[in-house]
C-alpha cells in the first residue's frame, strides 16, 4: 500500500478542510456547511449537497463531472442530511497532484474534511483503488505507471462500520473471480485507511496541542 | 424478478449511418450514429474515435430542464464510454483509414424520448444495436494530391469484438432489490447498481455510484439474474439486424 498522509484544517476560512495524499496523488478537500442555500435548491426536509471538483490543469470536463457525481452520491448516503433542513453543504475538491489515484484520494480527503468540519455522519468512509496486471497480480494503490500497464482498475468505497460497499467504480474488464479478489483485498486495505483516520483525528484532539 | 419487455428496431433514422430505437417498458431511447473523417491524434496515430453522447431533453421527463447536459446525462455518457473501452467492443485501429492521416470518428448520439427508469440498460442496448447497424463507406486516399474520396455506394459494416449487456438493480434495503427499475422505483429506492456482462455471461464491469450500502455477496445474485438477460437481449438485437 502507498503512504497516506493528511493535514487537517489546512484552510483557515473553511468550516473543515483536509489536504490528503496517497503516494504522489494529492487532493485538497474543503467543506462548508450546513449553511445558506439558494431558493431553487431548498429542500423542506434535508440539506442540499453540492460537490465541486477542480482538476489541477485544464478545464473541468465530463470526467470531472462524473467524479463529482460519484462523490456526491457516496457522501449523500453517509451524511445525516435530514438533521439540517433548508440548508446547503458544500464540498470543494482541488486536485493538487495526480498520480492516477484521483478518485480515492478525493473521497478520503472529503471524509476527513467532513470530520474536521464536524458534519454529522453515520460512519466514516474509506476508498481504496486496486489494479489487475496482465499477469493476474492485484496491486493496491498503484502508481500512474502501474495503471498504464494494467488490464483493469477498480475503486471501492467502504463504510466504516461493517465495511460494506458504498460505491464501486471500475474501468476495464474484471471477471467474477478477479472482481471478488480485488474486492476482498480492498476491504482489508480499507481497515488500514480507517485506522489512519483514527490516528489523524486523535492527533487533532490530543490534549498536548495548543490552539492559537 | 420480473423485467419489462424490450423492443429493438434498427435503421430507424435514414439520414444516419447507423441507428436504432429501443423500448424497455416505457423508456424509449433512440441512438443515431454519424461517421465523420478526422485526423488521428499524434499519441495514437492508427486509432479512430468513438464518441458517445447522451441527451436528456425536458420532453422525456419533468426531472430534466433545458440547458447544458445535467448530471444524469453526463453520467450515462461516461458509463457508455467506459463500457465500450472496458469491454473492448471496437478495435479502434479498425477505424483507421490511413495511418496518421485519416480515421473514422463515430459520433453516437443517444437521445431519450421517454424516461421511465433504467436509462443505462436501454442506452447500452440502443448503442450496441446502432453500432451493429453502421455501414461505413469505402474511402480511397490519393497520396499525391492529399485528397480523400468517399464512395457511398460501397459500404461495409464494422466488426464488433464484444456485445456487452447491462442490467440495473435498485436497492431498497438488505433484503429488497428490484431489477429493471421504473422511474418511480428509482425515486423511491436508495441507489442503483449496474452490472455489465459480456455475451458469454462473464462479468465485465460493475457500476455503483454511491447509494445504499450493499453486502458484497449480493453482487453474486445480481450477476446470476443478469446472465439470463444477456442471452435474451443479444438474440433480440441479432434478429433485428438480420432482417
Amino acid at each position: 500500500m502507498a503512504k497516506h498522509a493528511c493535514q487537517l484544517n489546512f484552510l483557515s476560512r473553511s468550516d473543515g478542510s483536509a489536504l490528503y495524499s496517497i503516494g504522489n496523488t494529492v487532493a485538497l478537500a474543503s467543506v462548508n456547511g450546513p449553511g445558506e442555500v439558494k431558493k431553487s435548491n431548498r429542500h423542506y426536509n434535508r440539506s442540499h449537497l453540492e460537490v465541486c471538483y477542480s482538476p489541477s490543469t485544464g478545464q473541468s470536463m465530463i470526467g470531472e463531472r462524473t467524479l463529482e457525481s460519484v462523490i456526491l452520491h457516496t457522501v449523500e448516503q453517509v451524511i445525516l442530511v435530514h438533521l439540517h433542513p433548508r440548508t446547503a453543504t458544500n464540498v470543494t475538491i482541488q486536485e493538487m497532484q495526480s498520480d492516477g489515484l484521483a478518485l480515492s484520494t478525493s473521497v478520503n480527503a472529503t471524509c476527513l474534511a467532513l470530520l474536521d468540519a464536524g458534519v454529522q455522519m453515520k460512519s466514516p468512509f474509506a476508498a481504496v483503488t486496486c489494479c489487475l496486471t496482465p499477469s493476474g497480480t492485484i496491486i493496491i494503490e498503484p502508481t500512474e505507471a502501474e495503471l498504464k500497464e494494467s488490464e483493469a482498475l477498480a475503486t471501492f468505497v467502504f463504510d466504516g462500520q461493517a465495511l460494506n460497499v458504498l460505491s464501486a467504480h471500475q474501468e476495464g474488464c474484471l471477471d467474477s473471480e478477479n472482481f471478488y479478489a480485488c474486492l476482498r483485498k480492498c476491504q482489508t486495505a480499507a481497515k488500514d485507511v480507517l485506522n489512519f483516520y483514527r490516528r489523524i483525528m486523535e492527533e487533532k484532539y490530543s490534549s498536548d496541542k495548543s490552539y492559537n | 424478478m420480473s423485467v419489462r419487455p424490450i423492443t429493438v428496431k434498427v435503421g430507424t433514422i435514414t439520414t444516419a449511418d447507423g441507428s436504432s430505437t429501443v423500448r424497455v417498458g416505457h423508456t424509449t431511447v433512440i441512438c443515431g450514429i454519424k461517421a465523420e473523417i478526422a485526423t488521428p491524434v499524434l499519441r495514437n496515430p492508427n486509432q479512430g474515435f468513438i464518441v458517445p453522447n447522451v441527451e436528456l431533453y425536458p420532453c422525456c421527463s419533468h426531472m430534466f430542464k433545458i440547458g447544458p447536459p445535467g448530471e444524469k446525462a453526463m453520467a450515462t455518457s461516461q458509463f457508455l464510454k467506459n463500457v465500450i473501452s472496458s469491454a473492448k467492443v471496437l478495435d479502434l485501429t479498425d477505424l483507421c483509414i490511413v495511418h496518421n492521416k485519416l480515421a473514422w470518428c463515430l459520433y453516437c448520439d443517444v437521445v431519450c424520448i421517454n424516461y421511465d427508469g433504467n436509462l443505462y440498460d436501454a442506452a447500452l442496448i440502443a448503442l450496441m444495436a446502432a453500432l451493429q447497424n453502421v455501414k461505413l463507406p469505402a474511402v480511397s486516399y490519393d497520396e499525391e494530391n492529399d485528397k480523400a474520396s468517399v464512395d457511398i455506394e460501397r459500404t461495409l459494416p464494422i466488426t464488433l469484438k464484444a456485445r456487452p449487456v447491462a442490467s440495473t438493480f435498485t436497492v431498497y434495503s438488505d433484503s429488497i432489490q428490484l431489477m429493471d427499475p421504473t422511474a418511480e422505483d428509482e425515486t423511491q429506492g436508495s441507489g442503483e447498481v449496474t452490472v455489465v456482462l459480456l455475451e458469454n455471461g462473464s462479468l465485465c464491469t460493475t457500476h455503483k455510484p454511491g447509494g445504499q450500502l450493499i453486502l458484497p455477496n449480493i453482487l453474486d445474485t445480481f450477476v446470476d439474474l443478469a446472465k439470463q438477460r444477456v442471452h435474451a437481449v443479444n438474440t433480440l438485437i441479432g434478429k433485428e439486424i438480420n432482417e
